[in-house]
C-alpha cells in the first residue's frame, strides 16, 4: 500500500512543479498562448452571402492589387460593416465558391505556408508570405513585404487547409497594416487543387 | 522473467531510453506553445478550453518527468506520470488514425520534418506502445533502494502472492 501511495504523491508533486514551470515559461515565451482561445469560432467561415451577391452582379469589376492609384474601394467593401474597435477591417473567412469568384476578379492570393511548401505547389499567381518566418523571426518585415500593394485591393490569404490557421493569423496582421479587403480562404491549397482550379507546381 | 525485468541493467537502460526520448520530445515544445496548441487542436480530441492549458503544461511535464527518470529520481512518480501521458497520447493517436485525420503529430514539436501521413501515425502509435511498456516495467519492477535490505515487506507489499519470490531474489542480489 505504502509503495503505491508514494508513486501517486510523487506524480502529483511532479505535476505541481510542471504547472509552475509551464506557466513561467509561457509567460516569458515569444510563442506564448493565452489561457483560452476559441478555436471553434476561429476556424468557422463567415456569412458572406451579401458579398457573394455583389460580386455575382459586378460583371465589369476587375481588381488590381498592384495599382496603388486606384481610388474607389471595390465592391461591397465600401462603407465596411466589419470595421473593428481597433480601427482595422476584420478579415472575412470565405469558402471555395467566393474565393473562386474573387480569384476570377483578379484578387491577390497570398500563400502563408513555408517557402518549401510554396515551392512544391501553390495557387497560380499567388505570392508567398510565410507566417512563421516573419511573425516569429522578423515582425518588422511585413510592411516591407506589402509595399507596392493597393490597400483597397482584394487579398485572399490561404494555407494548406484543414486545421491550418496561419492564413487567419496572417490575414489579421495584413489587415492591421491598413488593408481594407483582406479575406481568408479556409479550404486552402488542398481543396483548391482537389477542385481542379489553377495551380503551379 | 520478473528477475530479469527488475535487474539493475534493464531498469537503468529503460530509464535512460525513456528519459532521453521525453527530454527530446519536450525540447521543441517547451518554447513553442503556439505551435503545440495548434497540433493539439488538430487532434479534435480536447474541448477548446483545455487546449491551451495542455500546450502550457504538458511539455514541462514531459521535461520534468523525463529528467527525473533519466537521473533515477522519483522513479515511481515519474514513471507513473509518463504512463498517464503515453496512455492519453495513445488514445489521441488511435482516434486520429481511426477518423483518418490529416494531422501534424506534434509528438516531437511542430516542424516541417513532422509531415503528416497515415503511415507516420501508425509508426507513432507503435513507438507509443513500446515506450508505454517500458514505463510500466519501470513502474512495476523498479526496486526502491531506500527499502532494500531494510524491510523486504515494504518492497513489494501490494503484490502479496509474489512476496516469497521477491524475498529470494532480493536476497540473492544482496
Amino acid at each position: 500500500m505504502e509503495k503505491k501511495k508514494s508513486g501517486i504523491s510523487q506524480a502529483l508533486l511532479i505535476l505541481l512543479v510542471a504547472v509552475v514551470v509551464g506557466l513561467t515559461i509561457n509567460a516569458t515565451s515569444s510563442k506564448r498562448v493565452p489561457f483560452f482561445t476559441n478555436y471553434t469560432d476561429k476556424m468557422k467561415a463567415d456569412n458572406t452571402d451579401s458579398l457573394t451577391n455583389v460580386i455575382k452582379n459586378a460583371a465589369e469589376f476587375k481588381n488590381n492589387p498592384y495599382d496603388t492609384t486606384q481610388k474607389s474601394k471595390p465592391l461591397s467593401y465600401n462603407n465596411n460593416p466589419n470595421l473593428t474597435k481597433e480601427g482595422y477591417i476584420k478579415p472575412q473567412k470565405i469558402k471555395l465558391e467566393l474565393a473562386r469568384m474573387l480569384y476570377e476578379k483578379n484578387a491577390l492570393m497570398i500563400d502563408a505556408r513555408q517557402p518549401e511548401d510554396y515551392k512544391l505547389g501553390h495557387i497560380k499567381g499567388a505570392i508567398n508570405i510565410s507566417y512563421e518566418d516573419y511573425h516569429f523571426k522578423n515582425k518588422d518585415k511585413l510592411p516591407e513585404m506589402l509595399k507596392g500593394l493597393n490597400k483597397d485591393g482584394i487579398i485572399i490569404c490561404y494555407c494548406k487547409g484543414g486545421d491550418c490557421d496561419m492564413s487567419i493569423d496572417l490575414a489579421y496582421d495584413i489587415a492591421k497594416q491598413g488593408f481594407n479587403a483582406v479575406n481568408v480562404y479556409l479550404g486552402g491549397y488542398k481543396e483548391w487543387e482537389d477542385a481542379g482550379l489553377p495551380v503551379v507546381k | 522473467m520478473k528477475d530479469f525485468l527488475s535487474s539493475k541493467y534493464i531498469q537503468l537502460a529503460l530509464q535512460f531510453i525513456i528519459g532521453i526520448v521525453f527530454l527530446y520530445a519536450s525540447y521543441n515544445k517547451l518554447f513553442d506553445q503556439v505551435g503545440f496548441a495548434k497540433s493539439v487542436y488538430g487532434y479534435k480530441f480536447l474541448p477548446d478550453f483545455l487546449i491551451n492549458i495542455t500546450a502550457i503544461v504538458v511539455p514541462s511535464l514531459e521535461f520534468i518527468a523525463g529528467l527525473f527518470l533519466l537521473f533515477g529520481l522519483f522513479r515511481k512518480g515519474s514513471s507513473l506520470v509518463i504512463i498517464v501521458l503515453l496512455s492519453v497520447f495513445l488514445i489521441a493517436l488511435v482516434q486520429a488514425y481511426a477518423r483518418g485525420l490529416d494531422i501534424d503529430c506534434g509528438c516531437f514539436g511542430s516542424s516541417a520534418a513532422d509531415k503528416p501521413s497515415p503511415a507516420d501515425l501508425l509508426i507513432r502509435i507503435f513507438e507509443d506502445i513500446l515506450l508505454l511498456l517500458g514505463a510500466i516495467i519501470i513502474f512495476k519492477y523498479s526496486r526502491s533502494k531506500y527499502y532494500k535490505g531494510v524491510n523486504y515487506n515494504s518492497v513489494n507489499i501490494n503484490n502479496t502472492n509474489n512476496d516469497t519470490e521477491n524475498l529470494i531474489s532480493n536476497n540473492q542480489e544482496a
